[in-house]
Protein backbone atom coordinates (compact mmCIF):
# COMPACT_ATOMS: atom_id res chain seq x y z
CA UNK A 1 0.00 0.00 0.00
CA UNK A 2 1.21 3.37 -0.93
CA UNK A 3 1.80 5.69 1.77
CA UNK A 4 0.18 9.09 1.57
CA UNK A 5 2.65 12.37 1.27
CA UNK A 6 2.02 15.12 3.15
CA UNK A 7 2.51 17.29 1.08
CA UNK A 8 1.18 15.85 -1.95
CA UNK A 9 -2.40 15.37 0.25
CA UNK A 10 -5.20 17.79 -1.39
CA UNK A 11 -6.26 20.61 0.85
CA UNK A 12 -9.68 20.52 2.01
CA UNK A 13 -12.18 23.35 2.84
CA UNK A 14 -15.72 24.92 3.83
CA UNK A 15 -18.00 25.58 1.29
CA UNK A 16 -21.19 25.82 3.79
CA UNK A 17 -22.26 25.94 7.49
CA UNK A 18 -25.32 26.03 9.06
CA UNK A 19 -26.52 26.39 12.84
CA UNK A 20 -29.11 26.60 15.05
CA UNK A 21 -28.72 26.85 18.64
CA UNK A 22 -29.57 29.02 21.92
CA UNK A 23 -28.74 32.03 20.29
CA UNK A 24 -30.91 31.12 16.57
CA UNK A 25 -31.30 29.59 13.53
CA UNK A 26 -28.93 30.32 10.93
CA UNK A 27 -25.58 31.16 10.90
CA UNK A 28 -26.48 35.33 10.68
CA UNK A 29 -28.11 34.77 13.80
CA UNK A 30 -24.68 33.10 15.93
CA UNK A 31 -22.91 35.84 14.19
CA UNK A 32 -25.45 38.54 15.85
CA UNK A 33 -24.55 36.81 19.12
CA UNK A 34 -20.58 36.80 18.59
CA UNK A 35 -20.76 40.66 17.15
CA UNK A 36 -22.60 41.43 20.68
CA UNK A 37 -21.13 38.61 23.06
CA UNK A 38 -24.75 38.11 23.89
CA UNK A 39 -25.59 34.94 25.66
CA UNK A 40 -28.32 32.46 24.78
CA UNK A 41 -28.40 31.07 28.81
CA UNK A 42 -31.48 31.30 29.96
CA UNK A 43 -34.15 29.56 32.45
CA UNK A 44 -35.98 26.75 30.34
CA UNK A 45 -39.54 25.43 31.59
CA UNK A 46 -38.65 22.15 30.34
CA UNK A 47 -36.01 21.51 33.27
CA UNK A 48 -38.00 23.16 36.40
CA UNK A 49 -37.72 20.90 38.24
CA UNK A 50 -36.20 19.87 41.80
CA UNK A 51 -34.71 16.90 39.77
CA UNK A 52 -32.01 19.08 37.76
CA UNK A 53 -29.27 21.52 39.46
CA UNK A 54 -30.63 24.19 37.70
CA UNK A 55 -32.95 24.96 34.32
CA UNK A 56 -30.56 27.77 33.29
CA UNK A 57 -29.17 25.77 30.02
CA UNK A 58 -28.54 26.84 26.73
CA UNK A 59 -31.48 25.44 25.04
CA UNK A 60 -33.14 26.36 21.22
CA UNK A 61 -36.48 28.05 20.73
CA UNK A 62 -39.03 25.90 22.44
CA UNK A 63 -41.43 26.81 19.12
CA UNK A 64 -38.26 24.96 16.87
CA UNK A 65 -39.97 21.47 17.42
CA UNK A 66 -43.24 19.92 17.21
CA UNK A 67 -45.76 19.69 20.06
CA UNK A 68 -44.52 16.30 21.64
CA UNK A 69 -41.29 16.19 19.48
CA UNK A 70 -39.89 12.55 19.88
CA UNK A 71 -37.09 12.81 17.51
CA UNK A 72 -35.68 16.38 17.84
CA UNK A 73 -31.64 15.59 17.17
CA UNK A 74 -32.81 14.59 13.97
CA UNK A 75 -34.46 17.96 13.34
CA UNK A 76 -31.92 19.88 15.01
CA UNK A 77 -29.70 17.66 12.38
CA UNK A 78 -32.10 18.23 9.44
CA UNK A 79 -31.97 22.00 10.00
CA UNK A 80 -28.21 22.56 9.98
CA UNK A 81 -27.35 20.05 6.96
CA UNK A 82 -30.52 22.15 5.00
CA UNK A 83 -28.50 25.74 5.63
CA UNK A 84 -24.78 24.29 5.12
CA UNK A 85 -26.35 22.31 2.04
CA UNK A 86 -27.80 25.45 0.45
CA UNK A 87 -24.59 27.90 0.96
CA UNK A 88 -22.47 24.59 -0.35
CA UNK A 89 -25.08 24.46 -3.20
CA UNK A 90 -23.46 25.38 -6.58
CA UNK A 91 -20.36 23.65 -5.11
CA UNK A 92 -22.14 20.65 -4.35
CA UNK A 93 -24.64 20.52 -7.81
CA UNK A 94 -21.04 19.44 -9.68
CA UNK A 95 -20.18 16.80 -7.28
CA UNK A 96 -22.20 13.40 -7.85
CA UNK A 97 -23.98 11.86 -4.74
CA UNK A 98 -21.68 8.78 -4.64
CA UNK A 99 -18.43 11.32 -4.23
CA UNK A 100 -20.32 13.28 -1.38
CA UNK A 101 -19.52 11.35 2.32
CA UNK A 102 -21.53 12.46 5.41
CA UNK A 103 -19.77 12.37 9.26
CA UNK A 104 -21.85 12.89 12.67
CA UNK A 105 -20.65 13.86 15.52
CA UNK A 106 -22.94 12.88 18.54
CA UNK A 107 -22.85 11.96 21.92
CA UNK A 108 -26.29 10.75 22.90
CA UNK A 109 -28.01 10.62 19.45
CA UNK A 110 -32.00 10.62 19.90
CA UNK A 111 -31.94 9.85 23.54
CA UNK A 112 -35.33 11.30 24.03
CA UNK A 113 -36.21 7.98 22.37
CA UNK A 114 -34.86 6.13 25.75
CA UNK A 115 -36.92 8.42 28.00
CA UNK A 116 -40.33 7.95 26.18
CA UNK A 117 -39.75 4.39 25.81
CA UNK A 118 -39.06 3.81 30.07
CA UNK A 119 -42.04 5.93 30.49
CA UNK A 120 -44.26 4.21 27.92
CA UNK A 121 -44.89 7.53 26.33
CA UNK A 122 -45.55 7.14 22.57
CA UNK A 123 -42.17 7.21 20.33
CA UNK A 124 -41.92 6.88 16.72
CA UNK A 125 -40.19 3.86 15.22
CA UNK A 126 -38.11 6.44 13.33
CA UNK A 127 -37.45 8.26 16.45
CA UNK A 128 -36.54 4.57 18.20
CA UNK A 129 -33.96 4.01 15.20
CA UNK A 130 -32.51 7.47 15.58
CA UNK A 131 -31.06 5.98 19.47
CA UNK A 132 -28.44 4.14 17.76
CA UNK A 133 -26.11 7.12 16.17
CA UNK A 134 -25.25 5.04 12.89
CA UNK A 135 -28.28 4.51 11.91
CA UNK A 136 -29.25 8.53 12.51
CA UNK A 137 -26.13 9.24 10.08
CA UNK A 138 -27.42 6.79 7.55
CA UNK A 139 -30.84 8.78 7.54
CA UNK A 140 -29.47 11.82 7.45
CA UNK A 141 -27.35 10.61 4.31
CA UNK A 142 -30.21 9.40 2.67
CA UNK A 143 -32.12 12.51 3.09
CA UNK A 144 -29.06 14.76 2.00
CA UNK A 145 -28.35 12.78 -1.11
CA UNK A 146 -24.83 11.79 0.15
CA UNK A 147 -24.68 8.57 -1.35
CA UNK A 148 -20.65 7.94 -0.21
CA UNK A 149 -18.63 7.05 3.07
CA UNK A 150 -21.02 7.04 5.90
CA UNK A 151 -19.30 7.34 9.59
CA UNK A 152 -20.59 8.02 13.13
CA UNK A 153 -18.33 9.51 15.71
CA UNK A 154 -18.50 9.69 19.07
CA UNK A 155 -15.83 10.77 21.44
CA UNK A 156 -16.95 12.69 23.78
CA UNK A 157 -16.99 16.26 23.50
CA UNK A 158 -13.96 16.08 21.13
CA UNK A 159 -16.50 14.39 18.91
CA UNK A 160 -17.03 17.05 16.18
CA UNK A 161 -13.73 18.10 15.91
CA UNK A 162 -13.33 14.65 14.96
CA UNK A 163 -15.87 14.17 12.90
CA UNK A 164 -14.16 17.71 10.92
CA UNK A 165 -10.92 15.35 10.90
CA UNK A 166 -12.45 12.36 9.42
CA UNK A 167 -14.64 14.10 7.12
CA UNK A 168 -11.36 15.81 6.02
CA UNK A 169 -9.88 12.66 6.07
CA UNK A 170 -12.08 10.47 3.85
CA UNK A 171 -11.81 13.54 0.83
CA UNK A 172 -7.71 13.38 1.67
CA UNK A 173 -7.81 9.88 0.54
CA UNK A 174 -10.03 10.39 -2.33
CA UNK A 175 -12.91 8.60 -0.97
CA UNK A 176 -15.26 11.38 -2.14
CA UNK A 177 -14.96 15.30 -2.96
CA UNK A 178 -17.55 16.48 -0.47
CA UNK A 179 -18.40 15.52 3.16
CA UNK A 180 -21.34 16.55 5.18
CA UNK A 181 -19.99 17.08 8.78
CA UNK A 182 -22.84 16.94 11.28
CA UNK A 183 -22.68 17.60 15.38
CA UNK A 184 -25.80 17.30 17.20
CA UNK A 185 -26.83 16.69 20.35
CA UNK A 186 -30.38 17.58 22.06
CA UNK A 187 -30.76 18.57 25.24
CA UNK A 188 -32.16 16.15 27.34
CA UNK A 189 -34.00 14.97 31.00
CA UNK A 190 -30.91 12.32 30.57
CA UNK A 191 -28.28 14.66 30.33
CA UNK A 192 -29.31 17.14 32.52
CA UNK A 193 -29.81 14.39 35.50
CA UNK A 194 -26.32 12.96 34.74
CA UNK A 195 -25.07 16.43 35.17
CA UNK A 196 -26.87 16.91 37.87
CA UNK A 197 -25.34 13.58 39.63
CA UNK A 198 -22.05 14.91 38.97
CA UNK A 199 -22.83 18.09 40.60
CA UNK A 200 -21.41 19.84 37.99
CA UNK A 201 -23.74 22.76 36.51
CA UNK A 202 -23.43 26.36 37.72
CA UNK A 203 -27.08 27.28 39.19
CA UNK A 204 -26.58 30.70 37.80
CA UNK A 205 -25.36 29.80 33.98
CA UNK A 206 -21.47 29.17 33.57
CA UNK A 207 -19.24 31.72 33.64
CA UNK A 208 -16.15 30.58 31.61
CA UNK A 209 -12.52 31.41 32.82
CA UNK A 210 -14.14 33.66 36.01
CA UNK A 211 -12.68 33.25 39.53
CA UNK A 212 -16.22 32.72 40.38
CA UNK A 213 -16.75 29.80 37.70
CA UNK A 214 -18.36 26.96 39.36
CA UNK A 215 -19.66 24.27 36.46
CA UNK A 216 -20.72 24.32 33.07
CA UNK A 217 -24.44 24.98 31.35
CA UNK A 218 -25.88 22.14 29.20
CA UNK A 219 -26.96 23.29 25.23
CA UNK A 220 -28.34 21.73 22.71
CA UNK A 221 -27.74 22.35 18.48
CA UNK A 222 -27.31 20.96 15.41
CA UNK A 223 -24.04 22.82 13.21
CA UNK A 224 -23.37 21.62 9.82
CA UNK A 225 -19.98 21.76 7.94
CA UNK A 226 -20.04 21.22 4.17
CA UNK A 227 -15.95 20.19 3.37
CA UNK A 228 -14.86 19.48 -0.02
CA UNK A 229 -11.91 18.90 -1.56
CA UNK A 230 -10.01 22.81 -2.99
CA UNK A 231 -10.48 22.45 -6.60
CA UNK A 232 -14.07 22.78 -6.29
CA UNK A 233 -14.55 25.91 -4.10
CA UNK A 234 -13.11 29.54 -4.36
CA UNK A 235 -9.75 30.42 -3.36
CA UNK A 236 -10.24 32.33 -0.22
CA UNK A 237 -12.08 29.24 1.61
CA UNK A 238 -10.92 28.68 4.38
CA UNK A 239 -8.74 25.35 5.05
CA UNK A 240 -8.49 22.58 7.42
CA UNK A 241 -4.87 22.99 7.95
CA UNK A 242 -4.25 20.45 10.70
CA UNK A 243 -5.30 18.40 13.98
CA UNK A 244 -4.12 16.22 16.52
CA UNK A 245 -5.43 14.16 19.16
CA UNK A 246 -4.84 12.31 22.25
CA UNK A 247 -5.52 11.00 25.56
CA UNK A 248 -4.65 12.24 29.41
CA UNK A 249 -4.69 8.67 30.51
CA UNK A 250 -4.72 10.11 33.73
CA UNK A 251 -9.21 10.04 34.79
CA UNK A 252 -12.25 9.14 33.10
CA UNK A 253 -14.08 12.07 34.05
CA UNK A 254 -11.18 14.69 35.27
CA UNK A 255 -9.11 16.69 33.31
CA UNK A 256 -4.93 16.24 34.33
CA UNK A 257 -4.03 18.70 36.39
CA UNK A 258 -1.18 19.85 34.67
CA UNK A 259 -2.09 20.32 31.01
CA UNK A 260 -0.21 18.02 29.30
CA UNK A 261 -2.68 15.86 27.35
CA UNK A 262 -3.87 18.79 25.75
CA UNK A 263 -0.47 20.41 25.27
CA UNK A 264 0.07 17.40 23.49
CA UNK A 265 -2.86 17.32 21.35
CA UNK A 266 -2.31 20.96 20.36
CA UNK A 267 2.09 20.24 19.28
CA UNK A 268 0.41 17.50 16.83
CA UNK A 269 -1.98 19.94 15.50
CA UNK A 270 1.14 22.13 14.59
CA UNK A 271 3.06 19.59 13.25
CA UNK A 272 0.16 18.02 11.42
CA UNK A 273 -0.20 21.87 9.92
CA UNK A 274 3.84 22.96 9.64
CA UNK A 275 3.34 25.50 11.82
CA UNK A 276 5.00 27.07 14.71
CA UNK A 277 3.03 28.36 18.23
CA UNK A 278 3.88 31.94 16.87
CA UNK A 279 2.19 31.60 13.57
CA UNK A 280 -1.06 31.03 15.72
CA UNK A 281 -3.51 34.73 16.04
CA UNK A 282 -6.13 33.38 18.17
CA UNK A 283 -7.57 30.13 20.04
CA UNK A 284 -11.31 29.07 20.54
CA UNK A 285 -11.09 27.08 23.67
CA UNK A 286 -13.29 24.52 25.22
CA UNK A 287 -13.90 26.69 28.18
CA UNK A 288 -16.43 24.64 30.03
CA UNK A 289 -16.59 27.02 32.96
CA UNK A 290 -15.79 23.45 35.60
CA UNK A 291 -12.96 24.99 37.67
CA UNK A 292 -11.19 21.94 37.12
CA UNK A 293 -11.79 21.99 33.02
CA UNK A 294 -10.34 26.05 32.18
CA UNK A 295 -7.12 25.52 34.73
CA UNK A 296 -6.06 22.78 33.38
CA UNK A 297 -6.53 24.87 29.82
CA UNK A 298 -4.58 27.75 31.26
CA UNK A 299 -2.23 25.60 32.09
CA UNK A 300 -1.87 23.77 28.36
CA UNK A 301 -2.21 27.37 26.77
CA UNK A 302 0.88 28.45 28.79
CA UNK A 303 3.27 24.86 28.22
CA UNK A 304 2.63 25.80 24.48
CA UNK A 305 2.84 29.27 24.17
CA UNK A 306 5.00 30.05 27.20
CA UNK A 307 4.53 33.95 28.08
CA UNK A 308 3.60 34.98 24.40
CA UNK A 309 -0.03 33.26 24.55
CA UNK A 310 -2.37 34.27 21.83
CA UNK A 311 -6.09 36.21 21.89
CA UNK A 312 -7.99 33.26 23.47
CA UNK A 313 -12.07 33.09 24.14
CA UNK A 314 -14.43 30.68 24.51
CA UNK A 315 -17.68 30.83 23.56
CA UNK A 316 -20.05 28.15 25.90
CA UNK A 317 -21.19 31.30 27.95
CA UNK A 318 -23.38 32.11 24.55
CA UNK A 319 -24.37 28.23 23.80
CA UNK A 320 -23.92 26.51 26.73
CA UNK A 321 -22.12 22.91 26.20
CA UNK A 322 -23.63 21.57 23.42
CA UNK A 323 -21.95 18.08 23.72
CA UNK A 324 -21.33 16.08 20.57
CA UNK A 325 -22.25 19.91 18.16
CA UNK A 326 -19.89 21.72 20.30
CA UNK A 327 -16.88 21.04 18.10
CA UNK A 328 -18.74 21.73 15.14
CA UNK A 329 -20.57 24.77 15.81
CA UNK A 330 -17.67 26.46 17.83
CA UNK A 331 -15.74 25.82 14.62
CA UNK A 332 -18.13 27.97 12.62
CA UNK A 333 -17.64 30.13 15.04
CA UNK A 334 -13.61 30.22 14.05
CA UNK A 335 -14.10 30.07 10.75
CA UNK A 336 -17.11 33.47 10.85
CA UNK A 337 -13.39 35.25 13.13
CA UNK A 338 -11.11 34.49 10.13
CA UNK A 339 -13.84 35.52 7.24
CA UNK A 340 -14.13 38.61 9.28
CA UNK A 341 -11.06 39.00 11.71
CA UNK A 342 -12.90 39.69 14.68
CA UNK A 343 -11.88 37.99 17.60
CA UNK A 344 -15.00 36.25 19.71
CA UNK A 345 -15.60 37.29 23.32
CA UNK A 346 -16.10 35.77 26.42
CA UNK A 347 -19.45 35.48 27.37
CA UNK A 348 -20.74 35.88 30.87
CA UNK A 349 -17.37 36.65 32.04
CA UNK A 350 -16.83 39.05 34.77
CA UNK A 351 -13.47 38.61 36.56
CA UNK A 352 -10.76 36.70 35.00
CA UNK A 353 -9.37 33.58 37.24
CA UNK A 354 -5.52 33.94 38.91
CA UNK A 355 -3.34 32.09 36.45
CA UNK A 356 -5.67 32.30 33.18
CA UNK A 357 -3.34 33.82 30.54
CA UNK A 358 -3.83 37.81 30.40
CA UNK A 359 -5.05 36.97 26.22
CA UNK A 360 -8.29 35.64 27.20
CA UNK A 361 -10.38 38.00 25.28
CA UNK A 362 -13.64 39.41 26.88
CA UNK A 363 -15.39 41.53 24.59
CA UNK A 364 -15.23 40.69 20.69
CA UNK A 365 -12.74 43.36 18.57
CA UNK A 366 -11.34 43.32 15.21
CA UNK A 367 -8.12 42.86 14.47
CA UNK A 368 -5.93 43.36 11.44
CA UNK A 369 -5.48 40.46 9.82
CA UNK A 370 -6.49 36.76 11.01
CA UNK A 371 -4.53 34.11 9.13
CA UNK A 372 -4.37 30.59 11.51
CA UNK A 373 -6.80 29.83 14.16
CA UNK A 374 -6.82 27.18 16.77
CA UNK A 375 -9.62 25.03 17.74
CA UNK A 376 -9.89 23.02 21.38
CA UNK A 377 -12.00 20.86 22.71
CA UNK A 378 -11.71 18.47 25.32
CA UNK A 379 -14.16 15.16 26.98
CA UNK A 380 -14.79 12.13 29.49
CA UNK A 381 -12.18 9.38 28.42
CA UNK A 382 -9.37 12.07 28.89
CA UNK A 383 -9.65 13.09 25.46
CA UNK A 384 -8.22 16.24 23.98
CA UNK A 385 -8.89 17.60 20.33
CA UNK A 386 -7.45 20.17 18.39
CA UNK A 387 -8.12 21.53 15.11
CA UNK A 388 -6.19 23.96 13.05
CA UNK A 389 -7.66 26.59 10.61
CA UNK A 390 -6.25 28.79 7.90
CA UNK A 391 -7.10 31.19 4.90
CA UNK A 392 -6.80 30.49 1.54
CA UNK B 1 8.43 1.77 3.81
CA UNK B 2 7.87 -1.11 5.94
CA UNK B 3 4.70 -2.98 5.40
CA UNK B 4 2.03 -2.07 7.97
CA UNK B 5 0.74 -5.32 9.59
CA UNK B 6 -1.75 -6.83 12.70
CA UNK B 7 0.82 -8.50 15.18
CA UNK B 8 -1.51 -9.63 17.58
CA UNK B 9 -5.36 -10.43 17.77
CA UNK B 10 -7.91 -11.21 20.28
CA UNK B 11 -11.89 -12.07 21.21
CA UNK B 12 -13.74 -12.14 24.28
CA UNK B 13 -17.31 -12.85 25.77
CA UNK B 14 -19.01 -12.17 28.79
CA UNK B 15 -18.15 -15.25 30.18
CA UNK B 16 -14.45 -14.45 30.24
CA UNK B 17 -14.93 -11.99 33.11
CA UNK B 18 -16.12 -14.35 35.53
CA UNK B 19 -12.23 -15.55 36.48
CA UNK B 20 -10.82 -11.81 35.57
CA UNK B 21 -9.89 -9.01 37.43
CA UNK B 22 -7.81 -6.32 35.86
CA UNK B 23 -6.72 -3.79 38.56
CA UNK B 24 -8.93 -2.41 41.52
CA UNK B 25 -11.24 -0.77 39.46
CA UNK B 26 -12.53 -3.32 37.38
CA UNK B 27 -15.54 -4.39 39.12
CA UNK B 28 -16.56 -0.76 38.57
CA UNK B 29 -16.57 -0.62 35.14
CA UNK B 30 -19.35 -0.98 32.77
CA UNK B 31 -19.74 -4.26 30.94
CA UNK B 32 -18.21 -3.08 27.53
CA UNK B 33 -15.13 -1.45 29.15
CA UNK B 34 -14.47 -4.35 30.88
CA UNK B 35 -14.88 -6.81 27.89
CA UNK B 36 -12.54 -3.92 25.77
CA UNK B 37 -9.70 -4.37 28.53
CA UNK B 38 -9.75 -7.59 28.44
CA UNK B 39 -9.77 -8.03 25.18
CA UNK B 40 -6.80 -5.80 24.75
CA UNK B 41 -5.13 -7.33 27.87
CA UNK B 42 -5.35 -10.75 25.90
CA UNK B 43 -3.49 -9.17 23.02
CA UNK B 44 -0.32 -9.78 25.12
CA UNK B 45 0.87 -6.02 24.23
CA UNK B 46 4.24 -5.01 25.98
CA UNK B 47 3.52 -1.26 25.41
CA UNK B 48 6.72 -0.46 26.99
CA UNK B 49 8.67 -1.15 23.92
CA UNK B 50 6.86 1.99 22.10
CA UNK B 51 6.94 5.76 23.20
CA UNK B 52 3.36 5.95 24.91
CA UNK B 53 2.14 9.13 22.79
CA UNK B 54 2.81 6.94 19.32
CA UNK B 55 0.31 4.41 20.71
CA UNK B 56 -3.03 5.16 19.02
CA UNK B 57 -6.12 3.21 19.99
CA UNK B 58 -9.56 2.77 17.40
CA UNK B 59 -12.65 1.65 18.76
CA UNK B 60 -15.91 1.04 17.38
CA UNK B 61 -19.02 0.25 19.52
CA UNK B 62 -21.91 -1.53 17.60
CA UNK B 63 -24.74 -0.11 19.30
CA UNK B 64 -22.85 2.95 21.19
CA UNK B 65 -23.33 2.77 24.81
CA UNK B 66 -26.95 2.19 24.95
CA UNK B 67 -27.06 -0.95 27.52
CA UNK B 68 -25.34 1.58 29.84
CA UNK B 69 -27.92 4.16 28.93
CA UNK B 70 -30.44 1.72 29.84
CA UNK B 71 -29.03 0.81 33.07
CA UNK B 72 -28.42 4.61 34.18
CA UNK B 73 -31.76 5.72 33.43
CA UNK B 74 -33.16 2.87 35.07
CA UNK B 75 -32.25 5.36 38.55
CA UNK B 76 -33.57 8.36 37.78
CA UNK B 77 -36.01 7.79 40.35
CA UNK B 78 -33.84 6.41 42.96
CA UNK B 79 -33.73 8.98 46.00
CA UNK B 80 -30.56 10.88 45.18
CA UNK B 81 -30.75 10.80 41.57
CA UNK B 82 -29.35 8.36 38.95
CA UNK B 83 -25.67 7.35 39.85
CA UNK B 84 -23.11 9.45 38.80
CA UNK B 85 -20.17 6.71 38.37
CA UNK B 86 -22.79 4.99 35.48
CA UNK B 87 -23.03 8.33 33.93
CA UNK B 88 -19.68 8.19 32.68
CA UNK B 89 -19.79 5.28 30.81
CA UNK B 90 -22.90 6.85 28.74
CA UNK B 91 -20.80 7.57 26.01
CA UNK B 92 -18.80 4.64 24.09
CA UNK B 93 -15.29 6.39 23.81
CA UNK B 94 -15.89 5.65 28.07
CA UNK B 95 -14.24 2.23 27.09
CA UNK B 96 -11.12 3.78 25.15
CA UNK B 97 -10.52 6.53 28.15
CA UNK B 98 -10.08 3.20 30.22
CA UNK B 99 -7.84 1.45 28.00
CA UNK B 100 -5.66 4.75 27.93
CA UNK B 101 -5.65 4.77 31.53
CA UNK B 102 -4.90 1.31 32.45
CA UNK B 103 -2.08 1.26 30.12
CA UNK B 104 -1.37 5.05 29.68
CA UNK B 105 -1.47 5.10 26.14
CA UNK B 106 -1.67 9.25 25.16
CA UNK B 107 -1.56 8.84 21.46
CA UNK B 108 -4.62 9.58 19.04
CA UNK B 109 -8.13 8.41 19.85
CA UNK B 110 -10.81 7.54 17.29
CA UNK B 111 -14.09 6.41 18.41
CA UNK B 112 -17.15 5.09 16.26
CA UNK B 113 -20.70 4.14 16.64
CA UNK B 114 -21.23 1.38 14.12
CA UNK B 115 -19.76 -2.08 12.68
CA UNK B 116 -16.09 -2.90 12.66
CA UNK B 117 -16.18 -2.32 8.60
CA UNK B 118 -14.38 0.94 9.22
CA UNK B 119 -12.09 -0.08 12.20
CA UNK B 120 -9.09 -1.43 10.38
CA UNK B 121 -8.89 0.68 7.54
CA UNK B 122 -8.98 3.95 9.67
CA UNK B 123 -6.54 2.89 11.95
CA UNK B 124 -4.16 2.01 9.13
CA UNK B 125 -4.21 5.45 7.82
CA UNK B 126 -3.29 6.87 11.60
CA UNK B 127 -0.19 5.02 10.61
CA UNK B 128 0.23 5.55 7.05
CA UNK B 129 -0.44 9.03 7.94
CA UNK B 130 2.55 8.97 10.81
CA UNK B 131 0.13 9.98 13.83
CA UNK B 132 0.87 7.11 15.57
CA UNK B 133 3.83 4.37 15.05
CA UNK B 134 1.29 1.60 16.20
CA UNK B 135 -2.71 1.39 17.08
CA UNK B 136 -4.64 -0.60 19.23
CA UNK B 137 -8.02 -1.65 17.36
CA UNK B 138 -10.88 -2.47 19.78
CA UNK B 139 -14.89 -3.55 18.16
CA UNK B 140 -17.68 -4.36 20.79
CA UNK B 141 -20.75 -5.92 20.65
CA UNK B 142 -22.87 -5.01 23.81
CA UNK B 143 -26.29 -5.40 24.25
CA UNK B 144 -28.08 -6.40 27.50
CA UNK B 145 -31.77 -7.79 27.05
CA UNK B 146 -32.90 -4.63 28.34
CA UNK B 147 -30.84 -2.68 25.32
CA UNK B 148 -31.92 -5.21 22.52
CA UNK B 149 -35.20 -5.26 23.21
CA UNK B 150 -34.87 -1.44 22.58
CA UNK B 151 -33.41 -1.52 19.28
CA UNK B 152 -35.23 -4.53 18.40
CA UNK B 153 -31.94 -6.77 18.08
CA UNK B 154 -30.07 -9.72 19.44
CA UNK B 155 -28.80 -9.62 22.71
CA UNK B 156 -25.08 -9.68 22.61
CA UNK B 157 -21.91 -8.85 24.79
CA UNK B 158 -18.01 -9.59 23.12
CA UNK B 159 -15.59 -7.78 22.02
CA UNK B 160 -12.07 -8.33 20.30
CA UNK B 161 -9.18 -6.63 19.36
CA UNK B 162 -6.01 -6.15 17.32
CA UNK B 163 -2.68 -4.94 17.10
CA UNK B 164 -1.71 -3.14 14.30
CA UNK B 165 1.97 -2.07 13.56
CA UNK B 166 5.13 -1.85 10.89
Amino acid sequence: MREPDANSLPQVVIAGCGAISAVGCGVAALQSALRTNASGLRASERFNSPRFQSNIVGAVAADFFEADEDDPTYRLATEALRQARDEAHSILSSIPVARIGLVLATTKANIEALERISENRPCSDSARRHLQGNLLAADLATEFGADGPVQCVSVACVSGLSAIQQGAKIIQRGEADAVFVIGVDHLSAFVMAGFTAFKAIDPNGCRPFDAARCGLSPGEAGAAIVLVRENFALNSAIKIRGWGTSNDANHLTGPSRDGSGLALAIHAALNSAKLLPSQIDYINVHGTGTPYNDAMESMALRAVFGDACPPFSGVKGMLGHTLGAAGVIETIVCALALRDNVLPGTPRLNLPADGVPESLVREPRAVVKLNHILKLNTGFGGINGALILSHG
Amino acid sequence: MDKIVITATSQVTEADLKSTRLGSRFGRLDLMSQLALLAVEKLGINFDLFPRERIAICLAAKAGSLATDVEFWKGRDAAGGPSPTLFAYTLPSAALGEIAIRHKLTGPNLCFVGDDKMLLPEATDLLQRGEADVCVGVYCEVSTPAAATIIQSTPAANASAFFLAR
